[in-house]
């Protein structure tokens, strides 16, 4: 059996017969692959903590016939931070949902994996989970080939910038103006503040993120033209959306 | 393959149990075709005694032959502490060690964003109509050292708390025999956290 290593994070995992694991990890050199921890959930297994969601490591796999076995793990980071913090840790699970459902097998990238670590590493430290989430949803999108436009209407091309009026439409991608035309049955009320924040989080490195300060309301409003976006881009909404929901409302 | 349809039938039943994969099913379903009439009459009223008998318990929602469970109805088991578990299989792993001498309360699972479980979908709101019932001094919640075991114990502290009652978490840390070259860096952090006076 061919034995490869690779860096990669834990996006999902589930139990397998007594004592194993079955865990979708993605890889920085392989992408997104499915593999077998054998005994990972026995107390003293090796595998037990390398193979926990959002574990960060360098894998050993041997090739086999339907998936691929882990033969050997390093953690490098297994964010403890992330796991003691309710808001942090329901919203780095949205993550890793996340990229696993909008990925296809085995199709390498390794700036969404770059993209992905930093963002957790970001969320490890004092940061706001909620805007480091933010980034990285525009981010990702952005990776995906779905940046969306933000300075001018994706109709007619006329510039926003000083428009107090703003409109953002999932399914066309971007802002649009109502003097082109009818405004689109999807499209959201956005406000300047909010369109410059989405700006400014869609191009800026880890030191920038955290040194942004966005007000809660602007948050929000981002927030809930991102998951209008996402839900029209994967063609369904995220499931560990709703445990957020339910944090923010209690 | 082709089984007789009988054959097969019995293969598709055994492949829906959990850990039981199409190899294992088969296995098992030819060696139950060769067992004596007495070994297959006896599973058969194992399951269905099973099924007949074994309801919920009313109060911690553990399995018991009755309305109230035996840990629940024993005068020895001290009522005002709760040691809240995910599923039934933990209270057993719990009660072999003799060590705890309060009573239970089973979740019936874990919080669970990315399979779509929420708090919602648990045996929450009878926890915490236990509490409001009175004479409850701590709750001691005991899920997993999992993400989701995690996100549980985290989420109940925060709605528990308020409720004036000692919340309080199990230990995590070092596994007994376990090697300190082979803990992950959340294991150590956890264990140096939770350290004691000795
Ligand atoms: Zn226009
Ligand atoms: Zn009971």
């Amino acid at each position: 059996m061919p034995v490869y290593t690779t860096s990669a994070i834990v996006l999902r995992r589930m139990n397998f017969g007594e004592t194993d694991r079955i865990v979708t990890l993605y890889s920085r050199e392989y992408g997104k692959l499915g593999a077998i921890a054998k005994g990972a959930r026995k107390g003293l297994s090796r595998f037990a903590a390398a193979t926990e969601l959002l574990a960060y490591g360098r894998y050993q796999l041997a090739t086999g016939r339907t998936l691929d076995v882990l033969s050997q793990v390093e953690i490098k980071e297994s964010f403890p931070s992330i796991h003691t913090n309710l808001s942090k840790v329901a919203h780095a699970t949205y993550l890793a949902e996340l990229v696993d459902k909008m990925l296809e097998e085995r199709d390498p990238n390794p700036n969404i994996f770059d993209l992905l670590l930093s963002t957790l590493y970001l969320m490890e430290r004092p940061n706001d989970p909620e805007k480091i989430t933010l980034m990285f949803e525009l981010q990702f999108m952005k990776a995906l080939g779905y940046e969306p436009i933000l300075d001018r209407c994706l109709r007619c091309g006329a510039s926003q910038s000083n428009s107090t009026e703003l409109f953002f439409s999932p399914s066309l991608g971007g802002l649009v103006c109502r003097v082109c035309g009818p405004l689109p049955e999807d499209a959201i009320p956005i406000t300047g503040p909010a369109v410059r924040a989405m700006q400014e989080l869609i191009s800026a490195d880890a030191r920038a993120v955290e040194q942004m300060e966005i007000p809660p309301a602007t948050i929000s409003q981002i927030s809930h033209v991102m998951r209008w976006y996402i839900r029209y881009r994967a063609d369904r909404d995220m499931k560990s959306r709703e445990f957020l929901d339910s944090l923010k409302l209690g | 393959m082709h089984y007789a349809r009988p054959l097969a039938k019995l293969v598709g039943a055994l492949e829906r149990l959990p850990g039981i994969g199409p190899k294992s099913a088969q296995r098992l379903a030819f060696h139950l075709l060769h067992i004596s009439e007495d070994e297959t009459r006896s599973l058969i009223e194992a399951i269905t005694e099973v099924k007949e008998k074994i309801t919920q318990c009313k109060v911690c929602y553990n399995f018991a032959e009755a309305d109230i469970c035996n840990i629940c109805s024993s005068p020895k088991r001290e009522k005002d502490t709760i040691c809240v578990v995910a599923e039934p299989r933990d209270i057993i792993a719990i009660e072999k060690t003799n060590e705890f001498r309060g009573t239970y309360h089973v979740l019936q699972g874990v919080i669970s964003p990315m399979d779509g479980i929420g708090p919602d979908m648990l045996r929450i709101r009878e926890l915490m109509a236990r509490i409001t019932g009175g004479g409850i001094k701590e709750i001691i919640l005991a899920t997993n050292p999992t993400i989701e075991g995690d996100t549980t114990a985290m989420y109940l502290a925060g709605i528990l708390k308020p409720l004036g009652v000692k919340v309080t978490r199990i230990a995590h840390g070092m596994p007994v025999g376990g090697d300190m070259d082979y803990a992950d860096q959340a294991t150590l952090i956890r264990a140096l956290e939770w350290r004691r006076e000795i």
